[in-house]
């Protein structure tokens, strides 16, 4: 007895494993003309993206170059402004030192520019009443030429042979001051040589300190 | 025609950066056309230079002319060393004023320190010329006019 499987048999057989199959969800590769169709078409995506990755890629990279260049002439460029600032800053304490020393407080009676009377200087020292009347943290006055070799603070009892007048300093000690601004000066004095009063005239430098903020 | 198409993406990264590269090229030419340009000499006053001059004028120095203890400044010994006159002590009014001068300049005006090179302190009256240093295209400078003659000081930098 035994089941002959017969032509009918064996098409309902591939119907049904047809059916199997199609159940499964498989896709059935057609033809080979529908294939190579189907891969044509993917390609043609793929290659869009990658143009317009190209394109992205190159747009970044020219921002990015255009910006590391302006960067750098910024750079250049500001770097003349901060000079600027400093040169004016540097300016301004000069016309502060300039005006101190020809105010009546240190100026030769003769009125002359940049001359500054050392005998006044010496009795300012140390005065306390005018430590804030000049908003300044220290003055001091130095002798330059001609120089006795060696540096004398100066002092009621070892003046005029001294190079070194601290006329007031606000910190107790002057290592503290921040900025310091000088200026060139004739530090003059009365001596009297053979009975006889004459003024005699050293060159010296006006030293002022104060905080940067000031300026 | 595949290899050609795949060549293409290849052919436009390499152009791109031939077109950085020359950009590239052209911005630093640029920049060294720019920074070495040729400086002419330019100078600005100083009110630091005026100050030394002021104050240089005044100092009086060991040479009395008329009468002892009647010292000449320097502005006073510049009007003596125009004629050619000599101190009471023998020397020439010329030589002291300028050794005080070359002193009070090496002092305050010390080359190799504030990027200074150099300086230069001419009397137009006399001969006396004081030069420190090296001459550059950069300078500050001022003068001053005496009754006997102009004093001119220039520091390079």
């Amino acid at each position: 007895m035994g089941i002959k499987r017969g032509k009918n048999n064996r098409a309902q057989l591939k119907t049904k494993k047809m059916g199997n199959i199609k159940n499964q969800g498989f896709l059935r590769p057609r033809k080979s003309n529908d294939f190579l169709s189907f891969l044509a078409f993917n390609c043609q995506n793929i290659r869009g993206q990658l143009k317009i990755q190209q394109m992205i890629f190159m747009l970044l990279a020219i921002t990015l170059f255009f910006s590391l260049v302006g960067l750098f002439f910024l750079t250049y460029s500001l770097g003349d402004i901060k000079q600027g600032f400093i040169d004016i800053q540097k300016e301004n304490a000069q016309k502060i030192v300039s005006i101190l020393s020809n105010s009546a407080e240190f100026s030769c009676s003769s009125k002359r520019q940049n001359c500054i009377d050392m005998d006044k200087a010496l009795i300012m020292k140390d005065r306390e009443e005018y430590i804030k009347f000049w908003q300044v943290d220290s003055i001091e006055i130095r002798k330059l030429y001609p120089f006795e070799g060696k540096e004398i603070e100066c002092s009621i009892g070892n003046y005029p042979n001294c190079n070194i007048l601290k006329v007031f300093q606000k910190r107790d000690n002057g290592a503290d001051l921040i900025a310091q601004q000088d200026n060139y000066v004739s530090l003059c004095r009365k001596e009297v040589k053979n009975g006889e009063i004459y003024e005699k005239c050293d060159f010296g430098l006006l030293i002022v300190g104060f905080e940067e903020n000031e300026n | 025609m595949k290899i050609n198409r795949r060549l293409r993406g290849q052919e436009e990264m390499v152009g791109f950066i031939l077109i950085v590269i020359i950009v590239a090229v052209i911005m630093v030419i640029f920049l060294g056309i720019s920074l070495n340009k040729p400086k002419t000499e330019t100078g600005k006053k100083s009110e630091e230079i005026r100050s030394f001059l002021n104050a240089m004028s005044i100092y009086t120095t060991d040479c009395a002319i008329n009468y002892d203890p009647n010292y000449a400044n320097v502005k006073d010994l510049v009007q003596y060393c125009s004629r050619n006159e000599d101190c009471l002590n023998g020397e020439n009014s010329c030589d002291v004023l300028e050794e005080d001068l070359t002193k009070i300049t090496e002092i305050s005006w010390q080359t190799g320190q504030n990027n200074i090179k150099g300086y230069q302190m001419s009397i137009n009256s006399t001969n006396i010329l004081i030069f420190n240093g090296n001459k550059t295209s950069q300078y500050i400078g001022d003068y001053i006019s005496l009754p006997a003659g102009i004093i001119e000081f220039k520091v390079y930098y």
